[in-house]
């Protein structure tokens, strides 16, 4: 009777994990689509006919079309002086609920993890797996009393949605077996196609937002999608290929995934996209070698594969005299002359932060969670004499947790990276991801951040290890990861 | 599934011949709804496209049909059909969308569309793009989506 209950109640967590995911596709769609609405001009039709006017006249207009102008030059006043790009990030009061969805599902999961949690207190927890998590939650609960001293519950409470993956990252074992990895998988994967249609859109309609101040003779120079900042795009649908390509057991949906988010990120011109991307391909055409060859062959094809690499990184760097030289190609594709501006270029920021005088509490524990962040940037009005919001995730860590919580997260993805033979590379490509923007903050990297923190320190797993990758097998038999509720289903 | 009788056979026949056909024709209109907003220079023919539906539709349709009924094997079962045809519209759409964003990139690098001597070379790239894709994967997509449903039919050893 007691396995039949079980049984059952694990194949509700089935269910409830599909659920997640259709939550999660929704919330996703559901924060960008105003936004996205707006750029294309289906909702604030007024607005977005007299920005376009902008570039209907002489000499813009050769580079927009003409026909599309003319029935914007007949509006009454030409007086537009460029691009208000704070209209267009300006919600209703009856768009708030659609973007607050996204903290309504990361609440709600983690609220369930919870009653989910105290639920099994009888299960052996695999407490020595839990260490590397407890500096980073440590440093959590200090910004959170930071914030509470100097800015009371009010703004705390309120600064907090964007930091529910951290205490996620514990209880979100549940999620780590294989079929529901895949379910969630699938949802990412659904997600990144879903953005083709939309971007395609935004290609021909969307207006010429001069994102990070690159000037564009495009309609729509850089592209967002259902984001809202490009590099949001690339980065999102770079670690997206990256979540499928490591836990997804459909090896077939690897390379149309890959082709579909080389497409968004060279439309978003995301440079850290770009070059996770390229990452991500060279990693998984050496997986496949590795799978394949015998070990002495394998050598000669890895060897082969970087002595092509690099001479087609030559010729490509080969300048001017090159058939299609990057210096050429780069501000072409990019929109700026360095590939490695993008993912390496917030460094130096992270370096005067460390090296800038300041008191020895505020350097280790930073000055807490309305510091820092987009959602702490929005809640006090985006006024920078508040807080100014940072643009990479180390700069992020810095300003809300101070160096212990820098350590902490990266010792956590350092020890992932160790002990999860099967994710290095989502590891390998979130860390650079993660040196480009706040990625935690963009809808549903922190969740999916959390799950493969669970997954790589082998919180849902009844082994010993971390669970296996796609095609990871143990003694030529596939091995499967379970939670304590399937054993006990199969024992029952 | 399995002692399904003739009559069944027919009517599984005769929904997926009718899916093929709505999934192909949906197909087309998401691809109008897609590019009418490049309708500038040179307008896109909605006649055009609806001619591609008809084309491509007939021949998913027969595909389909055959792949779900013919045979010694049990036939599909209608959601599986279904779900066959909704994977037609799917693959299509985010084809057609990714050959039109690819479009807009060799545009913009001047590997493509430099003597059109249009004022929108890269609307009007992804547009030939776009339906050039629909055009030259509906055969082989249509193939292997009713090989798929054909497989899936077999008894399993």
């Amino acid at each position: 009777m007691k396995g039949f209950w079980i049984g059952k109640r694990t194949c509700g967590l089935d269910r409830a994990v599909r659920v997640l995911a259709v939550a999660l596709v929704l919330a996703s769609l559901l924060n960008g689509l105003p936004f996205w609405m707006r750029r294309v001009g289906l909702i604030d039709r007024t607005a977005y006919a007299q920005e376009l006017a902008t570039y209907c006249r002489t000499p813009r207009q050769s580079w927009w079309l003409p026909r599309s102008c003319e029935p914007y030059r007949r509006l009454p006043n030409q007086r537009y002086e460029g691009i208000d790009s704070n209209r267009l990030y300006q919600f209703s009061p009856l768009e708030t609920p659609l973007k607050g969805f996204k903290y309504g599902v990361m609440a709600g999961l983690l609220l369930g993890s919870i009653v989910l949690a105290l639920s099994r207190w009888s299960t052996p927890m695999p407490w020595r797996r839990l260490l590397p998590v407890v500096p980073l939650l440590v440093s959590l609960l200090v910004s959170v009393a930071i914030s509470l001293q100097a800015d009371g519950l009010e703004l705390t409470l309120r600064c907090l949605p964007a930091l529910l993956w951290i205490p996620l990252i514990p209880l979100a074992g549940w999620l780590t077996p294989p079929r529901r990895l895949q379910v969630l998988a699938d949802a990412l994967a659904v997600l990144v196609v879903l953005q083709l249609p939309f971007v395609l859109l935004e290609t021909m309609r969307g207006l010429p937002m001069r994102f990070g101040g690159l000037p564009s003779p495009w309609l729509a120079g850089r592209l967002a999608g259902l984001l809202t900042l490009p590099n949001s795009l690339g980065v999102l649908v770079l670690v997206a290929a990256a979540f499928c390509t490591s836990v997804s057991q459909r090896r077939w949906q690897r390379w149309p995934l890959l082709l579909a988010s080389l497409a968004l990120v060279l439309v978003a011109r995301s440079g850290t996209g770009l070059v996770g991307l390229g990452v991500l391909m060279v990693g998984l055409v050496g997986e496949t070698l590795g799978h394949r060859l015998s070990p002495r062959r394998r050598r000669m094809a890895v060897a082969a594969l970087v002595a092509g690499a690099l001479t087609v990184a030559g010729v490509l760097m080969a300048g001017p005299r090159g058939p299609r030289a990057l210096p050429q190609v780069l501000p072409k594709v990019l929109g700026r002359p360095s590939l490695f501006h993008s993912p390496l270029g917030r460094l130096k920021n992270v370096g005067d932060w460390i090296t800038q005088p300041m008191p020895r509490q505020e350097r280790l524990w930073g000055y807490g969670v309305t510091a820092g962040g987009s959602l702490a940037a929005a809640v006090q009005g985006n006024d920078p004499a508040h807080v100014e919001a940072t643009d990479a995730l180390p700069l992020l860590l810095l300003a809300q947790g101070g160096l212990v919580a820098l350590a902490s997260f990266y010792g956590l993805v350092l020890w992932c990276l160790i002990r999860d033979q099967g994710s290095r590379l989502f590891w390998a490509v979130l860390v650079l991801a993660s040196l480009t923007m706040n990625i935690t903050e963009v809808f549903p990297l922190g969740l999916v951040l959390a799950v493969m923190a669970a997954r790589s320190l082998g919180l849902g797993s009844g082994g010993d290890g971390p669970g296996p990758g796609p095609g990871k097998t143990s003694g030529g038999h596939q091995v499967e990861s379970l939670d304590p509720g399937d054993i006990n289903a199969k024992r029952g | 599934m399995r002692g399904r009788r003739g009559s069944d056979r027919w009517a599984i026949a005769v929904v997926a011949a009718a899916l093929g056909v709505a999934a192909a024709w949906l197909a087309a209109l998401a691809l109008v709804l897609l590019l009418a907003p490049i309708n500038l220079d040179q307008p896109i023919s909605v006649a055009d496209l609806g001619d591609w539906a008809w084309r491509w539709g007939r021949l998913l349709a027969v595909l389909l049909a055959a792949a779900a009924s013919l045979g010694p094997a049990p036939v599909a079962a209608p959601a599986l059909v279904a779900r066959q045809a909704g994977w037609a519209l799917v693959v299509l759409v985010a084809l057609a969308s990714v050959a039109g964003l690819l479009a807009v990139v060799a545009v913009r690098l001047h590997l493509w569309g430099r003597d059109w001597g249009l004022p929108s070379p890269s609307g009007y790239g992804a547009r030939l793009a776009a339906v050039g894709a629909a055009e030259v994967l509906g055969l082989p997509l249509a193939w292997l989506l009713a090989l798929g449903l054909w497989r899936r039919r077999q008894p399993r050893p």
